[in-house]
């Protein structure tokens, strides 16, 4: 079922200009979705157009089949973990954990109760009656997830939590969100343009491109399954290789129209395969070793072109043969749409 | 082999060894005395950047402060030879009713005139904190009397506040309303006093206000939002705790700014009616440089310099644990 739903969202800003346009997308119930793009694509405002504090300017927008058009963002049932925490830096922990349950009306015990129990989920009761100004980084998003968590809301909404934080802390809270999405089991719709966030915790991926949906579906599906140029070369990393269908070495009709031929970094193989697919040479620029598998950077007559190689122990230097997989290859259009 | 050691042992001419020992030794020397000059001097060079601030502030404020102590033990009226009295004068003035009125004024003068300035200056800042074209105009109106010398403000004041010619009383006659004697009923003058005062000083407050509750972030608000907290929550929650460095610069600064006000005063009341207006200041003056009771006005220096030192020093102690800075 969609928690979610944006029908027709246009937003407009005061100075007239169009951020989102027709944007049509269901949040299922219970899912981890990333609305993911680069800055400016208008994830962040989808997001806050969903929290409340933008105003949806055209179509429509509902939670749980209601129309949100004039409901405050504190009778939506979300709850927002924001970029820079936003904790109240005059309160102590306990006071910006409580303050929601205050405001809405929830009893002293019903409050102490809840408290304690998030307290000792995200590791704060020691900090309690710390200000957010004594505590770490980390710590505070901690507050800020606290926070959000004991409303019990309906939907989590959460705009780049991580960003913040240093590469440990955050892949270590990385794992948590996950297991915190297996435990509550609610709706999570979380925000970032980083796509190892996006792949490695989504159950949904929404790739945004100047207020438009590119592609949706799983991490999978988006990383194997491209739609889209954009797609293809946002997704991945290194992203995805492109020849020009012109100039591409294969020994076989391309498919009708295209006019850009991809495939990914590790599915170039410095043996023959079987099969027809394509072959090229190239010499080797770089070679980065990066422990699991090596990273050659290849100048080609078709370009530069990125390769993946798990082999370590080769080592492959100058002028090399490269071998891909027909069926590994993807074909787009003059639109940059896959053709399939 | 070593060359000088062939030139020789003997002699003293230069160039032996011992001649390059001792020049050696010599520019060893020179270097050090003159990389101690630079040590002092680095460490001298900031002193001298202060000192002619420091040598002004030693000459205008300490130094009439500590002669102000002096003169105080004295009876003194600026052309006699003084007279040494101990405490007298303190006991005096003490005793005397007539300061203790001036000191119930003035604390009057204080707690009227403190906070209405900040309400009504966080009432006005809170209405234009939105940055606008209209409200920075309104905001620079507001600055305006700030500017103006309060000699100036007193006069255009006291006209206004004329009770035969006066602006005031003629609206007040157009609601046919009886006229009020604004500065000369000794039960409104303070009342007028502290208007005017109020009036000077509110652009000054709504700038600091402004400028504060533009510095508080955004998000805050809309975390408050979704916390689901209502504008009265909002305000006594978020707004007025972030508000504190400034509410407690502000009130300081007019606590002892009211204390030690005096120009009003001076041009609009003459500390009067009926000593109704006389505040410490206006009275130390007049008691030093109408009666030429120096001694005794210098005691009252030395005694409101006291007052406001123990206030500040209380406000911070109470205060200042609640203050959140950032």
């Amino acid at each position: 079922m969609e928690k979610i739903k944006l029908e027709q969202v246009d937003k407009t800003y005061e100075k007239g200009n169009k951020v989102i346009e027709n944007l049509n997308l269901g949040i299922e119930e219970g899912s981890f979705t990333i609305l993911l793009g680069p800055s400016g694509c208008g994830k962040s405002t989808t997001l806050r157009m969903i929290a409340g504090l933008e105003e949806v300017s055209g179509g429509t927008l509902s939670i749980d089949g209601k129309d949100m058009r004039n409901v405050a963002p504190g009778d939506r049932g979300i709850a927002m973990v924001f970029q820079n925490y936003a904790i109240y830096p005059t309160m102590t922990v306990k006071g910006n954990i409580e303050f929601g349950l205050k405001n809405t009306g929830v009893s002293k015990e019903e409050r102490k109760k809840r408290i304690k129990e998030i307290g000792e989920v995200t590791g704060l009761t020691e900090y309690m009656d710390r200000k957010p100004g004594s505590l770490s980084g980390g710590q505070r998003q901690r507050v800020a997830l606290a926070r959000a968590m004991v409303k019990n809301p309906k939907v989590f909404l959460m705009d780049e939590p991580l960003s913040n934080l240093d590469a440990k802390l955050r892949s270590q809270l990385r794992t948590e969100l996950i297991e915190l999405h297996q435990r509550l089991g609610t709706t999570f719709v979380y925000v970032t343009h980083d796509q190892v966030e996006a792949m490695s915790m989504g159950t949904k991926i929404v790739l945004m491109n100047q207020g438009q949906i590119m592609q949706q579906g799983s991490p999978e599906e988006i990383y194997g399954d491209p739609d889209n140029v954009f797609t293809a070369k946002f997704i991945g990393t290194p992203p995805m290789n492109f020849f020009n269908a012109i100039d591409c070495p294969a020994e076989w009709c391309l498919p009708e129209e295209t006019v850009y031929v991809g495939f990914r970094p590790e599915h170039v193989s410095f043996q023959k395969t079987t099969g027809d697919g394509i072959r090229f040479e190239g010499k080797v620029i770089t070679r980065e070793m990066l422990g699991a598998e090596i990273l050659y950077k290849l100048d080609t007559e078709y370009g530069s072109v990125q390769i993946k190689d798990y082999h370590v122990s080769d080592k492959h230097i100058d002028r090399v043969i490269c071998w891909v997989e027909r069926e590994k290859l993807c074909f787009f259009d003059r639109s940059e749409q896959r053709i399939r | 082999m070593d060359i000088s050691k062939n030139l020789t042992e003997s002699s003293g001419i230069p160039g032996t060894k011992l001649e390059i020992k001792k020049k050696a030794g010599n520019a060893v020397r020179t270097m050090a005395k003159s990389m101690l000059k630079a040590k002092i001097g680095q460490k001298a060079l900031p002193y001298m950047f202060v000192a002619p601030a420091m040598i002004i502030f030693l000459l205008f404020v300490i130094w009439p402060v500590i002669y102000m102590v002096y003169i105080s033990f004295f009876d003194w009226n600026m052309i006699a030879d003084m007279e040494f009295v101990g405490i007298k004068n303190y006991i005096k003035m003490l005793g005397s009713k007539d300061f203790r009125m001036v000191l119930g004024n003035t604390f009057r003068f204080m707690l009227m005139m403190v906070p209405t300035t900040m309400i009504l200056s966080l009432i006005i800042a809170i209405y234009l904190k939105k940055n606008t074209r209209v409200n920075r105009l309104l905001q620079n109106i507001m600055f305006m009397p700030n500017i103006v010398s309060l000699v100036s403000i007193s006069f255009i004041w006291m006209w206004m506040m004329d009770e035969d010619r006066g602006l005031f009383n003629f609206v007040l006659g157009l609601f046919h309303l009886n006229p009020v004697n604004w500065l000369g009923d000794p039960k409104v003058a303070m009342f007028s006093l502290v208007l005017v005062n109020v009036w000077k000083n509110l652009g000054y407050y709504v700038l600091i206000f402004v400028a504060a509750l533009q510095g508080i972030p955004g998000y805050l608000y809309e975390a408050a939002a979704l916390d689901h907290a209502r504008p009265l929550s909002v305000f006594f929650k978020i707004t007025l705790p972030m508000l504190s460095p400034t509410l407690f610069f502000l009130t300081l600064t007019g606590i002892i700014g009211s204390f030690k006000t005096f120009e009003s005063v001076s041009l609009m009341t003459a500390g009067g009616p009926a000593d109704s207006t006389n505040t410490l200041v206006y009275e130390l003056y007049q008691q030093g440089f109408v009666y030429y009771k120096t001694g005794y006005a210098s005691a009252m220096g030395v005694v409101l310099m006291v007052i406001v030192g123990i206030m500040t020093l209380v406000y911070f102690a109470v205060l200042q644990k609640k203050v959140h800075y950032q």
